[in-house]
């Protein structure tokens, strides 16, 4: 059976593979993905894994591998606590508004840089990155000097400004590349049917671009109530959202709180991913894109 | 139903100094008339096709539909409808909506609409897919609800843009006499855009034939391929040897291996650049007869006829094709033109027709290259 193999070898592998010779044994390579899986898994769930343990224990000391007694007291603590219900509220009332205007202020630009030809095109579109491209602590301390001269900090509208600066890439690109996506065609089409460029827009170029517009919206959304740096600086003490509330938490209180203080935070992402996943395979897009 | 007109149209693209996708063309296509406009890809045909359906505007010159220029007039109000290269169906509507667009754009009532769609669906052949997206539809299904879509709207002009190019061969063929069909039965004005000679030439009343920009002939398809107007039409359409001609000192015509008279009311110049067509067809293939000796180089079999590739003084690679029944000679071969075209300076100057030769046998007319 050896020798088979060995005589076999020189036709199933082409020459010069050298250390990446697996990559060519069919049964091997299939292996590798399944350990790659497995790995990745292990990686991405096993974190998350010991969070839900930390959420639920009472007294869990270093050898054991399982706590040593669960309990909800720390769950009663801070759902009862009222830091905690305003920071909610603080949260819920600044990433959907922070949603919307970035929607208002990037969607119209979008459209432009997907459907216009004009001076500093390409330039403008790449420079929506330049908040992103730096450390952000560096901006935000840059901005809030501004800030202080326009009395913002410490306000509703200086944190919702603050959260905005860093949504403007999501919100412009990824629907920029949705308008990019709908085919001059299928607008001809339309203007052919006898509809003009407005009813144009509404009935066949938003819809088609509008999964684009909703991954940007949710992704938005995520980033604004996940944002912390910046809220950090220019809200608290007076404004303290889900994120910046964290920090407290979590050096000043047991590690449970922290962990269940991180469920509360990813509750909302994972609602919207579920959502999103509903929006984004059922229906017409499914159905409309099998063929082109 | 409407009669269209275009007079001196001119597009450039880009910066004026470069060659003009279309420059200066003028054609008329009749009422209820069926007209391809073909030729090679970048000839100016679909510029031409978007500037009648208002999706391009012309630096110069006037589009007219009965005489009323509707060059002012945006895509939506024009009375053309376009059907396009792949379709453009709306993916997120269901075949009922895409057809129904233009109505309710229109504010049409909503049995009208229903009835209308209905009926529209029925002529090209979909009834019962009104409720199907257009990603769940063969490419041949898209491409008769893209033409229920323009058909709906009854319009004067129906514009087409290499609408079966997208299909594999044997449904193009067969949506070419659906499209014929179909278009015999509404009666409309159409202008097809291809660049399918074959296909130009069974579906067309008349073709117009553009290259580089220019409309190089507008005739029936038999008249094309009879007569072609300019070298390149005759080297464009169907199959044609291009021989170098000469006058010889006695008056008579020097054409590769032929030796013809000068056609009649040509009064060719020496002066001019002469190169004479021969289609394979013309070129007769006898044993000892009184043409130019040949040496037969190559026979392909293709069914009802032959292709054959014969060398002679002045033509390295002549083709003739010889029907079936024929035999061809094994030696002392010679050959003969039944037909010459002459071109001075790249137009069709005339035609050296032998008159004791015999018409060219059916076996071959009836099937064009």
């Amino acid at each position: 059976m050896i020798s088979q193999e060995v005589r076999e070898q020189p036709q199933v592998r082409p020459s010069g593979v050298g250390a990446l010779w697996f990559v060519h044994v069919p049964e091997l390579r299939k292996a590798m993905g399944l350990i790659l899986v497995f790995a990745l898994s292990a990686f991405l769930l096993l974190p998350l894994l010991t969070l839900l343990f930390w959420a639920f224990t009472d007294e869990w000391r270093y050898p054991s591998i399982l706590p040593q007694s669960f309990s909800l007291r720390w769950w009663d603590w801070v759902l009862t606590n009222g830091d905690v219900g305003s920071a909610v509220r603080y949260s819920f009332i600044t990433a959907p508004v922070v949603t919307l205007l970035s929607a208002a202020i990037c969607l119209p630009a979008a459209y432009a840089f997907s459907r216009f030809r004009f001076p500093l095109r390409r330039t403008l579109f790449i420079s929506l990155l330049a908040a992103n491209a730096f450390p952000k602590i560096g901006l935000y301390v840059a901005i809030a000097t501004l800030f202080y001269r326009l009395n913002l900090m410490g306000t509703y509208w200086g944190v919702v400004l603050i959260q905005l600066v860093g949504t403007l890439v999501i919100m412009t690109w990824i629907p920029a590349a949705g308008f990019d996506s709908v085919a001059r065609d299928l607008e001809d089409a339309a203007r052919d049917a006898g509809a003009g460029p407005l009813r144009v827009f509404w009935k066949i170029t938003l819809p088609l671009a509008m999964p684009a517009i909703i991954v940007a919206a949710f992704l938005t959304f995520i980033a604004a109530f996940d944002e912390a740096q910046g809220t950090l600086i220019v809200g608290s003490p007076t404004i303290v959202t889900m994120p910046t509330l964290m920090y407290t938490l979590v050096t000043n209180y047991p590690q449970p709180v922290g962990a269940i203080f991180s469920i509360l935070l990813s509750a909302p992402s994972v609602v919207l991913l579920l959502i999103a996943r509903r929006f984004l395979l059922g229906g017409y897009l499914a159905a409309g894109f099998k063929g082109r | 139903m409407a009669r269209l007109e275009l007079e001196h149209l001119v597009k450039r693209y880009g910066r004026s100094t470069e060659v003009a996708a279309v420059q200066d063309l003028s054609l008329e296509v009749n009422d209820g008339e069926f007209v391809c406009l073909l030729g090679p890809s970048g000839c100016g045909k679909t510029t031409t096709l978007r500037m009648i359906g208002g999706f391009l505007q012309p630096d110069s010159g006037d589009v007219l539909i009965d005489g009323v220029s509707i060059l002012s007039q945006p895509p939506e109000r024009r009375p053309t409808a376009m059907v396009f290269q792949r379709y453009a169906l709306w993916p997120h509507m269901s075949v009922f909506d895409n057809v129904a667009f233009g109505l309710q754009v229109r504010h049409r009532p909503r049995d009208e609409i229903r009835r209308r769609v209905e009926a529209t669906l029925e002529l090209v052949g979909l009834p019962g897919l009104a409720r199907r997206y257009p990603g769940q539809l063969s490419g041949g299904q898209q491409q008769r609800v893209a033409l229920a879509r323009a058909l709906v709207l009854e319009p004067r002009i129906l514009l087409l843009d290499e609408p079966l190019s997208n299909l594999d061969a044997q449904l193009r063929i067969y949506m070419r006499t659906e499209l014929t069909a179909i278009q015999r039965r509404v009666g409309i004005t159409t202008v097809f855009v291809t660049h399918d000679q074959e296909e130009a030439m069974s579906i067309a009343d008349r073709i117009a034939v553009m290259n580089v920009g220019v409309l190089e002939q507008m005739d029936a398809p038999e008249e094309i391929y009879a007569h072609p107007a300019s070298l390149f039409v005759a080297t464009f359409i169907g199959t044609m040897n291009r021989l170098d001609a000469h006058l010889s000192a006695d008056g008579r015509l020097r054409a590769g291996p032929f030796d013809v008279e000068q056609p009649e009311g040509a009064a060719l110049s020496s002066a001019a650049e002469l190169v004479a067509g021969v289609r394979p067809e013309d070129v007769i293939v006898e044993s000892g007869g009184e043409g130019t000796p040949a040496r037969i180089d190559h026979v392909v079999d293709l069914g009802h006829y032959r292709r054959v590739t014969l060398s002679a003084e002045g033509a390295a690679n002549l083709l003739a094709f010889v029907p079936k029944a024929e035999t061809l000679p094994s030696e002392l071969v010679t050959v003969r033109a039944r037909r010459v075209l002459v071109y001075a300076d790249g137009r069709l100057a005339g035609v050296a027709e032998p008159r004791e030769l015999a018409p060219v046998p059916a076996s071959l007319t009836s099937k064009r290259p």
